[in-house]
């Protein structure tokens, strides 16, 4: 495999200085290609900050950030906009098209994709991402989850190489956050190059990812597997998360002397255990 | 007593597309004072829609919400034949809009997306001098509700935009709190915050509606804060009143799914369980203490 980003002590400060408040400090991670990788934090931990970062939408204070292996830079810019695809949390701020229909054709267009093509593309996201009935819509008459919804489907018809979703489907249902999380598994399964970065604190979501980077302060302060990073729960309360429902049963059950095994994960797993012994 | 009455309320959002749809259909629903509401049902089930004829900003197109004395809808004979019938004040001009709006408050969903003010406190001085206060009162209630939220002083004179999420949403809910409305509504408090944040909230509202006896209506898909916090459930469907209910009936119902409610976690889990038949009765547990004690009363025999 290799790296589609890769992060190299990265510092971080809105003032451009190194004396001010430091909103990200001395990050380094790199992200597989293929890989789904969850960043979890509090409000306020850097989060947001750093996903402008990996897409160049900011300029480090000191460090750098490679994708593919290139040094992200004013002078690759256009690579990286066709390569990497952000959906950020407020979708208010992302409405370009006076409708739904011309909102997703926007980065379309920008691709001068012909006309055709746009029109089946507009189409089908816009179906998957259940707003086809909705594309002579204006942004006034549609709610804030339907308005994430459009920000999503531009974003995919993009057809890009990794997609960063910063706390994209906040203001969906949870079933909308379901349908949504499973076309990008459908889409990664299409595509296994196709590289997801999640930033999130709906902590049931980053437990489904490969793998979890927490961040607290501006800091990287543990990344690894959902099911070891989660493990330590005074730790995650602490910073401000929640563990994920599996993994609070078994620590509340391990203290009443009742030992899980391991390798259940899943609420059914974990069912079907206690049911049978 | 009942605050809050809506009378077969519909509404029909621009009835010449000819792809209208009904947000809302013959609803009956009655708001008794110093209730905590959570009025529940999938997106476009009509819960924003209903609340928003709480305070006037929609006005039903058939039928009447009664809010105390205010008389809410479009149908200009209706409210003439309700003026006739009842010796109340009918509010419809908009003076008497502005009275009702202090009197029922409405954080919107996102609400820290509204903040515009140069500093905190003159944000949250906004919607006091709106309704009338002089600027120094203005400035002491602002002061006072700030305080109450847990922002202090010495952020007073900082930009809003300064703030974290969880902060800026609570100097967004106190610039409503400052009019001291007797009912609150609240679209989707806790969406987007994290762990923390969620419960400053929730403490916040709690605090609010203990100290009055006031009145709550949460909007909310998350089904966790309905089951730890409603006392009583509201549930839409496709533009209708569905049930009126507590968090435990509805969460032990087998109408969850019908209605695209999602379950929370606990008794996802509680269900798994007894569909895998454990060996003990899960019936009565509506806590995760008590599940987890359950567990080991079964596994320790």
């Amino acid at each position: 495999m290799s790296k589609a980003l890769e992060v190299k002590n990265l510092n971080f400060s809105y003032d451009n200085t190194s004396e001010g408040p430091q909103t990200l400090k001395n990050i380094s991670f790199s992200v597989e290609e293929g890989e789904y990788v969850a960043l979890v934090g509090h409000n306020g931990s850097g989060k947001s900050t750093l996903a402008k970062l990996l897409a160049y939408l900011l300029e480090p204070t000191s460090g750098e950030v490679y994708l593919n292996g290139e040094l992200e830079s004013e002078k690759n810019i256009k690579k990286i906009r066709e390569t990497i695809g952000v959906v950020f949390q407020n979708p208010d701020n992302q409405f370009i098209g006076s409708t739904v229909e011309g909102d997703i054709a926007f980065g379309l267009e920008n691709r001068a994709i012909p006309r055709e093509k746009m029109i089946e593309l507009v189409h089908k996201y816009s179906h998957l991402v259940g707003m086809d009935k909705y594309l002579n819509k204006s942004p006034e008459e549609l709610s804030g989850g339907q308005k994430q919804r459009v920000a999503i489907a531009g974003i995919l018809a993009l057809n890009l190489k990794i997609i960063i979703f910063d706390e994209a489907t906040s203001m969906l249902d949870p079933e909308g956050v379901e349908d949504i999380m499973s076309l990008i598994h459908e889409m990664k399964k299409e595509d296994p190059s196709l590289t997801f970065i999640s930033i999130t604190h709906d902590i049931e979501e980053a437990y489904l990812a490969d793998r979890v980077i927490i961040l607290n302060n501006g800091e990287i302060i543990d990344e690894g597997k959902p099911e070891d990073v989660f493990l330590d729960e005074e730790k995650i309360t602490r910073i401000g998360l929640d563990i994920p429902f599996v993994l609070k049963v078994k620590n509340a059950l391990k203290e009443k002397g009742i030992e899980i095994d391991k390798s259940i994960k899943t609420l059914e797993e974990l069912s079907s255990y206690l049911c049978v012994k | 007593m009942c605050q809050i009455k809506t009378n077969n309320v519909s509404y029909v959002y621009d009835k010449k597309d000819p792809n209208r749809y009904d947000a809302l259909t013959d609803v009956n629903l009655e708001i008794k004072k110093g209730d905590l509401v959570c009025i529940v049902g999938k997106t476009g089930s009509g819960k924003s829609t209903l609340v928003q004829t709480f305070n006037a900003l929609i006005k039903p197109t058939s039928g009447y919400t009664e809010v105390e004395n205010f008389y809410i809808t479009s149908d200009k004979k209706l409210l003439k034949s309700l003026l006739k019938d009842k010796s109340k004040e009918i509010k419809d001009d908009n003076k008497n809009i502005s009275r009702l709006r202090k009197k029922v408050g409405m954080v919107f969903q996102f609400p820290e997306y509204q903040l515009f003010a140069e500093t905190i406190l003159k944000d949250v001085m906004f919607g006091p001098k709106n309704f009338g206060l002089e600027e120094e009162e203005a400035k002491e209630v602002a002061k006072k509700t700030l305080l109450e939220v847990g922002i202090p002083e010495s952020y007073f004179e900082k930009s809003p935009f300064e703030l974290s999420g969880g902060e800026k949403r609570r100097v967004a809910i106190a610039g409503i709190l400052a009019s001291d409305p007797d009912v609150l509504v609240l679209d989707e408090p806790t969406a987007g915050l994290d762990p923390n944040g969620k419960k400053e909230i929730l403490n916040l509202i709690k605090k609010f509606h203990e100290k009055n006896n006031k009145t709550i209506i949460i909007v909310t898909h998350d089904m966790d804060l309905v089951l730890n916090f409603a006392k009583t459930v509201v549930v839409l469907h496709d533009a209708k009143l569905i049930e009126v209910t507590s968090a435990e009936k509805l969460f032990n119902s087998p109408n969850l799914s019908k209605y695209s409610l999602e379950i929370p976690t606990l008794f996802k889990f509680i269900n798994l369980l007894k569909n895998g038949c454990f060996a003990g009765n899960l019936d009565d547990i509506y806590s995760f203490d008590e599940l987890i004690n359950r567990i080991s009363e079964v596994k320790h025999v």
